[in-house]
C-alpha cells in the first residue's frame, strides 16, 4: 500500500502519544497507529481517519501503556539535587514575601514598595518566561529520557538560556531604575553591580551550553516556570486579602490616634490644627504605609493613611471621619470598611 | 482453582494470534477479529491484553520488518507459546466438557 502523500496524522496527538507511551512499546504501537490511520484515510477520507486517530490515542492512555509517565516525571524530579529543590522553594517563597512586604506589620520602609512593585512585575512580565521554560523543560525531559540523539543549540538549552537572560536583565534594569527614582543613586548602583555580577555568572553558564549539552538534568526551566506563575497567582488572587489585613491592622492603630485626638479636644476644647500638637500618636506600623495624615474638616477632622495595591500603581486612601463627611478627590472607587466611620478609596 | 484461567477477551485474542500464525501483529489481529467475530477492538484494548498475555507467558513477541505505511516503524509479531497452547487446550476441554454435560432435553 502506498503512503498517502497528502494525509498526515495529527502531529500534536502523535507527539502526545510519543510523550506518554513507554519507550519499549512505542515503536510497535506507533506503527500500528500509523498503518491504521493510512488505511482509514484511504477508506473513509482524512477527516474520519483523524477522528479515529484521536480516539485510538486517547484509548491508549492507560496505565499498562503509559509507564513512561513515571519515568518522565517522578524519576526526573527525584534525580534533581536536594540543593535545587531547596533553592527553588526558597526563591518562590522569597518572591511571595517580597510581594507582600508593604502589607506586613513593621516600621515604614520605602524600599518595600519598590521591591514589591518589581516582584509583582515579575508576575506579569515574567509570564513571557513561561513558554521558554516549558519548551526548555521538554528538551530536558527528552534528554533525560535519552530521546535526544543529535546535539543542537536548542536541545542543549542554549537559545532558551539567552532569551531568558535577556528578559531577566530587562527586569533587573527596571529594578535599578525604580531604585534610582524611589530610593537614590547609591541603591541603584548597588543593584546594577549585583545585576552585572549575576549576568557575568549567567554568561559563563550559557557559554557551556553553546558547545555541549550537560548530561545531567538542568533545573533552570523549573525556575523560569514556577517563579512567574506563582508571582502571577499571588498578585491576582492574594493581594486583596493581604491588603485587607494590613488595612485592618493600620485602622486598629488609627483607633489609638483617634483616642489621643479626642483626649486633646477634651483637654483644650477644640481639635488640633495639626497632628503634631497631639502627643502619643502611633504610626500605622505597616511597612508600606508612612504615617497618619490629619486635617480639620468642618467641626470634625479626617484621619487617613495611604497604602499601595497592584504594582504600586493603585493608591488606596483609608479615611476616618466621625461625621461620615469623607472627602477624597480623584478616586475611581470607594468602599466601606468593617469599622464605623472608616472608608477606603482607590486612586490611579 | 483452575491455574489456566483466561478472560473471554484474552481467550479471543490468544486464539486470533494462533489463527494468524506468523502474521499476528497489532493491526492484523484487529482486522482478523473484526472479520471473523464482527467485533471492533481499539488498539489500546488490544495492546493491554497482548501485554498481559505476554507477562503471563502465553505469548512471545519479536520485531519484524519496517514498512513505509507504518512510518518506518517495525511490526511487533506475536506467537503463542507452549504454555499458551496448554491454556487454550485446557479452556477448550472445559467448554467441551460443559457442552457435553448439557442434557439433550435442555436445548430442544
Amino acid at each position: 500500500m502506498n503512503h498517502p502523500k497528502n494525509h498526515k496524522p495529527p502531529l500534536l496527538v502523535l507527539a502526545f502519544f510519543r510523550w506518554f507511551c513507554h519507550p519499549d512499546l512505542q515503536e510497535g504501537i506507533e506503527g500500528d497507529l500509523l498503518e491504521q490511520y493510512y488505511k482509514c484515510s484511504e477508506q473513509f477520507g482524512p477527516s474520519k481517519a483523524n477522528m479515529i486517530f484521536h480516539k485510538e490515542v486517547f484509548l491508549l492512555f492507560r496505565p499498562s501503556i503509559i509507564g513512561n509517565i513515571h519515568h518522565l516525571t517522578f524519576n526526573l524530579f527525584l534525580d534533581m539535587k536536594t540543593w535545587h529543590w531547596i533553592q527553588l522553594i526558597a526563591l518562590n517563597v522569597l518572591v511571595v514575601l517580597c510581594i507582600f512586604l508593604p502589607f506586613l506589620p513593621g516600621p515604614y520602609d520605602k524600599l518595600s514598595l519598590v521591591i514589591s512593585g518589581v516582584a509583582q512585575l515579575t508576575g506579569y512580565v515574567g509570564l513571557s518566561l513561561v513558554p521558554i521554560g516549558i519548551l526548555w523543560l521538554i528538551q530536558e525531559i527528552k534528554k533525560s529520557a535519552g530521546n535526544v540523539k543529535v546535539f543542537t543549540r536548542w536541545s542543549s538549552g542554549y537559545y532558551y538560556a539567552i532569551t531568558a537572560a535577556v528578559i531577566c536583565t530587562f527586569l533587573g534594569l527596571f529594578f535599578a531604575l525604580a531604585l534610582l527614582m524611589e530610593v537614590g543613586i547609591s541603591a541603584s548602583l548597588i543593584a546594577l553591580v549585583f545585576i552585572g555580577f549575576m549576568l557575568n555568572r549567567q554568561i559563563s553558564a550559557i557559554k557551556v551550553l553553546k558547545y555541549n549539552a550537560p548530561p545531567t538534568f538542568n533545573a533552570t526551566p523549573l525556575y523560569l516556570l514556577s517563579i512567574p506563575v506563582i508571582a502571577f497567582i499571588v498578585c491576582s488572587f492574594l493581594i486583596s486579602p493581604v491588603s485587607e489585613y494590613s488595612r485592618n491592622y493600620a485602622m486598629k492603630q488609627g483607633q489609638q490616634a483617634i483616642a489621643a485626638i479626642e483626649n486633646y479636644r477634651h483637654q483644650t476644647g477644640s481639635y488640633p490644627s495639626s497632628i503634631e500638637y497631639v502627643p502619643d500618636i502611633p504610626t500605622p506600623s505597616i511597612m508600606g504605609t508612612d504615617k497618619f495624615i490629619y486635617e480639620l474638616n468642618g467641626d470634625a477632622y479626617n484621619l487617613a493613611f495611604v497604602q499601595h495595591q497592584h504594582l504600586g500603581a493603585t493608591r488606596e486612601v483609608v479615611m476616618y471621619n466621625k461625621n461620615d463627611q469623607h472627602n477624597v478627590k480623584g478616586h475611581f472607587a470607594n468602599y466601606n470598611t468593617n469599622q464605623p466611620h472608616w472608608k477606603y478609596y482607590w486612586l490611579d | 482453582m483452575n491455574p489456566y484461567h483466561l478472560g473471554e477477551f484474552e481467550e479471543v485474542v490468544l486464539l486470533t494470534v494462533a489463527v494468524l500464525y506468523t502474521e499476528a501483529y497489532g493491526v492484523a489481529i484487529i482486522e482478523e477479529m473484526e472479520k471473523r467475530l464482527n467485533r471492533k477492538v481499539s488498539i489500546g484494548a488490544l495492546q493491554t491484553v497482548l501485554r498481559r498475555l505476554e507477562d503471563k507467558g502465553m505469548l512471545t513477541s519479536a520485531f519484524g520488518e519496517a514498512t513505509k505505511i507504518r512510518g518506518g516503524k517495525r511490526k511487533r509479531y506475536f506467537t503463542v507459546t507452549q504454555y499458551g497452547q496448554q491454556v487454550l487446550n485446557q479452556s477448550k476441554e472445559q467448554r467441551l466438557a460443559l457442552w457435553n454435560a448439557i442434557p439433550n432435553i435442555a436445548f430442544q
